[in-house]
């Protein structure tokens, strides 16, 4: 077998070994709806997508330490939101801390200058979808969370105002 | 006019001519057209490659049609699969049409950055702006160092150069070196060395082995990007303009060496950026002393960044070895030693020698002027003869204006001026003259 030939196989094994962890790492996984705040920029790879911030992200107040990587605690608001997949509970940032300690849904994430990046930041969709234009602030994130916290954000929904 | 009826024409003029003998001609023109035909392609593979394209074609506005309806694993698939066929069919071409095999090979180049792309976008990651690109130019560099020619190279050359600036000095990124105003942890900061060291490391090597020809390019921007460290970040921070514009001038410097020794001679741009230093830093004759700017001071690792680039100038030009100013060897070492002397004294250009080292630069880009003249008209190099008349004049222009120009009521010195350039003008013509009757007797065509 040329070089050429074992290049593009591990090109192939690469893609597929990294195919195979997104397709399998959010099975069984907690749900959670979080709040946002969206505005509308494009990828060059990837095409059009809505930037998501997230009330939950701001962590001022929760003493996280200065560790940049931490797990962060979601619980849930007492009131439930109206949205266009009907009524959810929205997660706000519970507490903080350099592992996960006692139960509930922790979440890893990334600290940087007081906020939380979780990775979900982004939701790509096509460009012709009239969720791109919503307004700042208008859409709950349906976010998946596995066991080691990973989360990878499933759907936007809009909420009745 | 195809190449064969052209070279037939060329061959036939040579056979009238006696360059070459009838047989001579007969046997390049039958190894011609044997290589022709070669690389020419069957009527049957183009209607091939028409129907690959069209069933492409069409499955690719199905698959538009219906994206939102293909389940993950669909796509994950059909993009390795045709990951995989793009793979094949560009090696299937070079063993066969080489010259065809491009095409595919430029499609194998950019599938890590479709699928990745394709991944994020089905999979909904968020993140590093930086990290696809890079993952791209890793999963590429191996294709870019083995393809033939230098096409596939000079792209990862570039997604490289991409990689460094972008990462390097973007917000958020893995390897954002940018620590001025963010605060970056100690941990992030070594692996964004660590990047950044490797994304220099594969840069160097590709030009190194692919592309000796365009290294004068590579070794610009990886200049560039050193010079910008001293504005992003704090452990290399120095915030004087002085030595921004030394360190400026002798990387112009590094880029001329590079260019004559490995580029072919590409050294152009380099010294028009040198002299172009050189002017700016002559209007600092006003100037008691220059103030940094943009915060944060200067540090000593700054100042050796910078004076290592003029450490890597002095390399070059003290033990290069292809001609870089003239093809006689006591001008050329000559020319080398006060160029380096020249870009030295603009490190006074910093500190309590702001005007001095203003004045001597105007010295310089007059001395360099007439010395381009001398030479050209010595050499019969009208070129030279003419860089040298646009300094000079450039020079006088700016200065007559620059110094005269609140006085312009005062004539005098518009008129004394004019006598000057007169005059100028009158030793240029009378040189040029000296230039041709010498470049014709040496019978050199300039």
């Amino acid at each position: 077998m040329s070089r050429y030939r074992l290049f593009l196989c591990a090109q192939i094994l690469v893609f597929a070994v990294w195919g195979a962890k997104l397709l399998s790492g959010h099975t069984n996984s907690a749900v959670v709806w979080l709040d946002t705040r969206p505005v509308d920029p494009r990828d060059l790879l990837s095409g059009h997508y809505i930037a998501l911030s997230y009330p939950a992200a701001d962590l001022r107040g929760l003493n996280c330490g200065p560790q940049p990587d931490i797990f962060v605690k979601l619980e849930p608001d007492s009131v439930p939101v109206q949205t266009m997949q009907g009524p959810v509970l929205l997660y706000h940032a519970a507490a903080c801390s350099a592992e996960k300690s006692g139960g509930g849904i922790w979440v890893r994430a990334m600290q940087n200058g007081g906020n939380a990046v979780y990775g979900i930041e982004r939701f790509y969709l096509n460009e012709n979808n009239p969720i791109r234009f919503a307004k700042s602030g208008n859409l709950a994130a349906k976010v998946l969370v596995n066991s080691g916290g990973d989360m990878r954000i499933t759907a936007v929904a809009e909420k009745n105002q | 006019m195809s190449f064969i009826s052209k070279l037939a024409g060329e061959l036939d003029g040579c056979v009238s001519e006696a360059i070459i003998n009838r047989e001579q001609c007969v046997r390049i023109m039958a190894r011609a057209q044997a290589k022709h035909a070669a690389s020419r392609m069957q009527a049957s593979t183009w209607i091939t490659i028409i129907a690959g394209l069209s069933f492409a074609l069409g499955i690719s506005l199905i698959c538009a049609y219906n994206w939102d309806k293909i389940p993950p694993l669909a796509k994950v698939l059909a993009f390795n699969v045709l990951l995989l066929a793009t793979g094949e069919a560009a090696l299937a071409l070079r063993a066969k049409h080489g010259a065809w095999a491009l095409a595919p090979a430029a499609l194998w180049f950019f599938m890590p950055a479709i699928g990745i792309g394709l991944y994020a976008q089905v999979f909904q990651l968020s993140g590093d702006p930086v990290k696809p690109f890079f993952a791209w130019a890793m999963l590429s560099l191996p294709l870019a160092l083995w393809w033939e020619g230098g096409k596939i190279a000079f792209a990862e050359a570039a997604l490289l150069v991409y990689v460094l600036f972008a990462g390097a000095f973007g917000h958020g990124t893995v390897m954002t070196l940018s620590d001025m105003w963010a605060g970056m942890p100690a941990s992030d900061m070594r692996l964004a060395w660590l990047s950044a060291g490797l994304v220099i490391a594969a840069g160097a090597y590709i030009t190194a082995r692919k592309l000796r020809n365009q290294a004068v390019w590579f070794a610009g921007a990886l200049l560039v990007w050193i010079i910008m460290l001293t504005h992003h970040t704090r452990m290399f921070h120095c915030a004087d303009p002085g030595m921004i514009m030394f360190a400026a001038a002798s990387a112009a410097l590094v880029c001329i060496g590079v260019g004559a020794e490995y580029s072919c001679g590409e050294t152009g741009l380099p010294f028009i950026v040198w002299f172009a230093v050189m002017y700016g830093a002559g209007f600092l004759y006003k100037h008691d002393r220059l103030h940094g700017f943009g915060g944060g001071g200067i540090t000593a690792n700054g100042i050796m960044l910078l004076c290592g680039i003029y450490a890597a100038a002095a390399a070059f030009f003290l033990f290069g070895r292809k001609p870089v100013f003239s093809a006689d060897p006591r001008s050329e070492k000559a020319a080398r030693i006060i160029m380096l002397l020249f870009t030295g004294m603009l490190c006074l250009l910093s500190g309590q020698f702001t005007v001095a080292a203003a004045v001597a630069a105007n010295i310089v880009l007059f001395g360099s002027g007439a010395g381009l003249i001398w030479h050209g008209m010595v050499s019969g190099n009208l070129k030279h003869v003419d860089y040298g008349v646009t300094v000079v004049t450039v020079m006088l222009f700016t200065r007559f204006l620059d110094y005269f120009g609140s006085m312009l009521t005062s004539g005098s010195a518009f008129i004394a001026a004019g006598c000057a350039l007169a005059m100028f003008a009158y030793f240029i013509r009378k040189g040029r003259k000296i230039a041709r009757a010498q470049s014709s007797t040496d019978g050199g065509g300039i």
